[in-house]
C-alpha cells in the first residue's frame, strides 16, 4: 500500500532503529554459517562523498551478504561482502551513513531474490574470467612461439626452486613413499608421461565467446581455455618434479619470513598442532597426486609449499611461512601522513596474528582455512614491521586469497598443434579477444543513466520476477512484471539512476517493514561521547578535523575544517568556514605549486567547491579515514550490545 | 530519510546542489567508482578481516552456496564436461581462499543439492557423480545426500 508523504515521514522518524553491529569478529558462533541467521532484504542507499559519488551509493542486503555495483576497470561489476565488511568500508573508513529499507517481503519472495542476485554474480564473475582467459590465451601464445618462458609466469612454478630433473636429495621422501603407498610404486612416473603426452597432444584454439556468454540471465558457456589447460599441465608436471629432486622453497616463497627479526619460539603445544597440522596436510597431497581435477598439479604445489613451511617451522623452532603477499598484492604507498598510523596498524595486525594463532590451535589436524588465517594474519604483521622500520611500499591483500606462487616455467613446451599452425591460431585468438571486449564493453560497459548501480540492482530484481513467471508458465510482459511486482513487493516504478532518489522510490511504493538510519562511525562515536559527558567541549572537539579525536586528515580528502554532515541547520555558517578556509588553503597551494606539483592547491580548490552545497544547507563531503581509531570501533561495538 | 521538511521541501535542492559540484568537477553522480578511490578503502579494510575464524567460517559458507548456485546453472545450461566444472569451482573456491575445495565434504554436498536444484532425474545426478567422482563411492555417496536433500 503506498502511504501518504505527510504519514511516511512521520512513520520513517518513527521507525528508526538501534542498529546491530558484529564487527569483524562475531559475539556468536565463529563457524555460525553467517553472522545473522535472520531474513532480510534491505535497500541501501550509502551517502554521497566527494569524489566516491556525489549522488550516493546503492546496494541490497540479502541476510549477511550485501550485493553492489561499483565501476572498475572499464566495467560495472557486481561486488558481494559481508554486511560487517561493508559497514566497515562505507561507514568505517568511508564515514558515510546508510539508509536502509527493509522490506516486507514472503520466504519464497526472499529466496527468489537472493537466487538472483547470486546468479548474477556468479555469472559475472566467470563473464570477467572469460575476457581475462582471451587475454592471457594470446600472451601464452606468443610467449610459446616466441619461446620466452622468461615473459610468462604460471602459478605454482613460484613457491620452490627450479628442480633439477635426474636429481634427488630426498627431501620428500615421506610423502613419495606414502603416494606409492597409496597409489602404487610407479603412479607419479606413469602421471607425468601421461600429463607430457597431454601437452603434447592438447587442442590449441581460441576461446570464441558468444553474445549468449555475455547476458546477465544466465551462466557463460563451459570454457577450458588454452591458457588454463596449459598451465595446468604444466604445474602438474612440475609437481612431479619437485618431489622427485627434493626442490627447496624459492626466496620469493621465503623472504617475507627470513627477514623478519627473531620471533619467540614455538612452544609445546604449538609444536604439537604443527606436527599434527602436517600429518593431514600429508594425507591431502597423497589424495590430490590422484585427483581428477585438472589443476591438481597447482593445489598440490601450494600444499607441499605449506608442509615444507611446517617442516622448517619445527626445524627452526620460530613461525614459518611462504609469503602469502608475495603475488597480485595491491600496493600502498607510505607517505608521512599514513605513516604516523603504522605503529598502530602493527599493533592491530600483532594482535590478529596471535588471534589467528589461538583460533588455528583451537582444531587438531589440518584445516586449509584456519592455517590460510594465520599465513595472511602472519605476513600482515610482518609487513607492516617492515614499513615500520621504514619501508615505502605496503603490499596488501584486497580479498581472501589463494597464494598462487607465480613463477617463469623455465622452458615452454610446445604443443603439436603450435608447431603446425601458430599464425593462424594467433590471429583467432586474438579476433576472439577483441570481440570479447567488445560484447563486455556491450553489457558490462557503464553508461551514467541506462547502466548504473541502480539500473543493475532494479535489473536484478525484475530478472528474478521473470524468472518465477516463467517457472509458473506465464508470459513476461510488462503487465504480467507489474502484476508479479505487486505481489510481490509493491507497486511497480521506473527507478530513478540517482541513488538516493531511488531509494525514496523504493520506500514510496514497496511495503516497508522498517527504515532506520545508521550512522557513519564517525558520528557514532560523535554522539555517544556527548551522550556520555553533556559537554559542549566534546561537541566542540568533534567537530572539526583540526581537534577530532578519531578523525586524521589524509590526502584523499580535500581541505575542510567543519564536519557538516549532522545538523543541517548549521551548514550555511560552517560551510563559509570551510568555504573561505578552503580558498586561504588554495592561496597556500598556488605558493607551494612549484613544490608540491599542485597537490596542496587542488586539495584547497576542491574544498571550496564542495563547500558550496553548504551553503544551500546541503552536505556531500564526510572526510575519511586511512585508519580506524579504537574509540570508533568500541561505539559500534557498543552499539551492539556485543561485549 | 530523517531530513527536516522546512529546509527539504523537495529532492530538487538537493539534486540542483549536486548538480553544480558534479558540472565543476565532472564526477559521478550515480555510482561509486571503485579503481583508484575506493579500492584503497577496501584494502586497508579487509586485510585485517580475512584473517579472523569467523570470516573463515563465512567464506566457506559462502563457497557452499556458490558451488550450489555455480551446480545448478551449469547443469541446467546442458553442460556436461567434468573438466570445465572442476576449473569452475576451483574459481569460486579460489575467491573464497580455498585451493583444496575437494577437502570438505560440504562441498560435495552442495554439488549435490546444486544437482537437485537443476531438477535433473536422479539416474542423471547418478551419472553426474560417478562421473565427478571418479570411482571415489565416499564421494558418490555425499553428492547424493546433497540431491537427495533437495527432494
Amino acid at each position: 500500500m503506498r502511504p501518504a508523504p505527510a504519514g511516511r515521514l512521520r512513520w520513517v522518524i518513527g521507525c528508526l532503529a538501534v542498529f546491530w553491529l558484529p564487527l569483524v569478529h562475531s559475539a556468536e558462533a565463529p563457524d555460525a554459517v553467517g553472522v545473522s541467521q535472520e531474513r532480510v532484504f534491505e535497500y541501501l542507499y550509502i551517502d554521497a562523498n566527494e569524489d566516491r559519488s556525489s549522488g550516493g551509493h546503492t546496494a541490497v542486503r540479502i541476510d549477511n551478504d550485501v550485493f553492489h555495483f561499483l565501476f572498475k576497470n572499464d566495467y560495472l561489476t557486481m561486488a558481494r561482502a559481508t554486511w560487517a565488511e561493508f559497514q566497515l568500508s562505507y561507514r568505517g573508513y568511508q564515514n558515510r551513513s546508510i539508509y536502509s529499507t527493509r522490506l516486507e517481503i514472503s520466504d519464497a519472495t526472499h529466496d527468489l531474490l537472493r537466487a538472483s542476485f547470486l546468479q548474477r554474480f556468479l555469472a559475472q564473475s566467470r563473464q570477467l574470467k572469460i575476457l581475462q582467459d582471451t587475454r592471457h590465451d594470446v600472451a601464452l601464445l606468443q610467449a610459446i612461439e616466441q619461446a620466452a618462458p622468461s615473459k610468462m609466469e604460471l602459478p605454482g612454478l613460484g613457491f620452490f626452486a627450479a628442480p633439477t630433473r635426474g636429481v634427488t636429495n630426498g627431501r620428500y621422501r615421506e610423502i613419495q613413499e606414502a603416494i606409492a603407498t597409496a597409489h602404487g610404486k610407479d603412479h607419479l612416473q606413469n602421471l607425468r608421461r601421461e600429463l607430457q603426452h597431454q601437452l603434447s597432444s592438447m587442442p590449441v584454439e581460441a576461446l570464441a565467446a558468444s553474445r549468449r556468454d555475455f547476458t546477465k540471465a544466465t551462466l557463460p558457456g563451459a570454457h577450458y581455455p588454452f591458457n588454463q589447460r596449459y598451465a595446468d599441465l604444466v604445474a602438474g608436471m612440475r609437481a612431479i618434479d619437485v618431489i622427485a629432486a627434493g626442490a627447496a622453497l624459492s626466496e620469493k616463497s621465503l623472504a617475507l619470513s627470513l627477514a623478519a627479526d627473531s620471533q619467540a619460539p614455538l612452544s609445546t603445544d604449538q609444536r604439537r598442532a604443527l606436527q599434527s597440522a602436517g600429518a593431514g596436510l600429508r594425507q591431502r597431497l597423497v589424495a590430490l597426486s590422484a585427483s581428477p581435477r585438472p589443476d591438481w598439479g597447482v593445489a598440490f604445489l601450494l600444499g607441499l609449499a605449506r608442509l615444507e613451511a611446517i617442516r622448517l617451522s619445527l626445524e627452526s623452532d620460530r613461525w614459518v611461512f611462504i609469503d602469502a603477499l608475495a603475488d597480485d598484492a595491491s600496493i600502498v604507498e607510505v607517505g608521512d601522513r599514513m605513516r604516523r598510523f603504522i605503529p598502530r596498524l602493527r599493533s592491530d595486525a600483532e594482535a590478529l596474528w596471535a588471534e589467528a594463532r589461538s583460533s588455528w590451535m583451537q582444531q587438531d589436524g589440518w584445516h586449509e582455512g584456519r592455517y590460510a588465517a594465520m599465513e595472511i594474519a602472519h605476513a600482515n604483521w610482518l609487513e607492516l614491521s617492515r614499513i615500520e622500520s621504514g619501508g615505502a611500499q605496503w603490499r596488501i591483500h584486497a580479498t581472501r586469497y589463494v597464494p598462487r606462487g607465480l613463477g617463469p616455467p623455465g622452458q615452454l613446451p610446445k604443443p603439436d598443434r603450435i608447431a603446425e599452425d601458430a599464425p593462424l591460431l594467433l590471429a583467432t585468438m586474438q579476433q576472439s579477444q577483441q570481440e570479447a571486449a567488445a560484447l563486455a564493453s556491450e553489457q558490462m560497459g557503464y553508461k551514467l543513466l541506462t547502466r548504473n548501480c541502480v539500473s543493475e540492482l532494479f535489473t536484478t530484481i525484475d530478472l528474478a520476477l521473470a524468472r518465477s513467471l516463467i517457472a509458473r508458465g506465464e508470459p513476461v510482459n510488462r503487465e504480467t512484471l507489474q502484476q508479479e511486482t505487486r505481489r510481490r513487493l509493491g507497486y511497480m516504478f521506473t527507478p530513478n539512476p540517482i541513488p538516493y532518489v531511488s531509494s525514496d522510490q523504493v520506500r514510496d511504493h514497496w511495503r516497508v517493514a522498517e527504515a532506520r538510519e545508521l550512522l557513519s562511525l564517525r558520528r557514532l562515536y560523535a554522539r555517544s561521547a556527548y551522550e556520555a559527558d553533556s559537554e559542549l567541549a566534546t561537541l566542540l572537539r568533534e567537530s572539526n578535523t583540526l581537534t577530532s579525536s578519531v578523525y586524521q586528515r589524509n590526502d584523499k580528502d580535500s581541505f575542510f575544517i567543519f564536519f557538516t554532515d549532522g545538523n543541517a541547520m548549521l551548514r550555511p555558517p560552517l560551510g563559509l568556514v570551510n568555504l573561505t578556509a578552503a580558498l586561504g588553503a588554495s592561496l597556500v597551494g598556488a605558493v607551494q605549486f612549484p613544490f608540491d606539483g599542485g597537490k596542496a592547491l587542488k586539495s584547497g580548490l576542491r574544498g571550496a567547491l564542495f563547500s558550496l552545497p553548504e551553503l544551500g544547507f546541503q552536505n556531500i563531503r564526510k572526510g575519511s579515514s586511512t585508519w580506524l581509531a579504537p574509540e570508533l570501533l568500541n561505539a559500534a561495538v557498543a552499539e551492539t550490545g556485543a561485549p | 530519510m530523517p531530513q527536516s521538511p522546512i529546509l527539504f521541501p523537495t529532492s530538487a535542492t538537493r539534486l540542483l546542489c549536486t548538480i553544480a559540484v558534479v558540472g565543476a568537477l565532472g564526477v559521478s553522480m550515480g555510482c561509486s567508482i571503485s579503481a583508484s578511490v575506493e579500492s584503497s578503502f577496501d584494502v586497508l579494510s579487509s586485510p585485517f578481516e580475512s584473517s579472523s575464524a569467523s570470516s573463515d567460517g563465512e567464506a566457506v559458507a559462502a563457497f557452499q552456496e556458490e558451488t550450489e548456485g555455480f551446480t545448478a546453472t551449469y547443469i541446467a545450461a546442458g553442460n556436461t564436461e567434468a573438466d570445465s566444472f572442476q576449473k569452475g569451482l576451483s574459481d569460486i573456491a579460489s575467491q573464497r581462499g580455498i585451493s583444496d575445495w575437494e577437502a570438505n565434504p560440504g562441498t560435495w554436498t552442495s554439488i549435490g543439492r546444486g544437482l537437485g536444484q537443476a531438477d535433473i532425474s536422479e539416474a542423471a545426478a547418478t551419472d553426474f557423480a560417478q562421473n565427478l567422482a571418479a570411482g571415489d563411492e565416499q564421494i558418490v555417496a555425499l553428492l547424493m545426500q546433497g540431491y537427495a536433500d533437495t527432494l
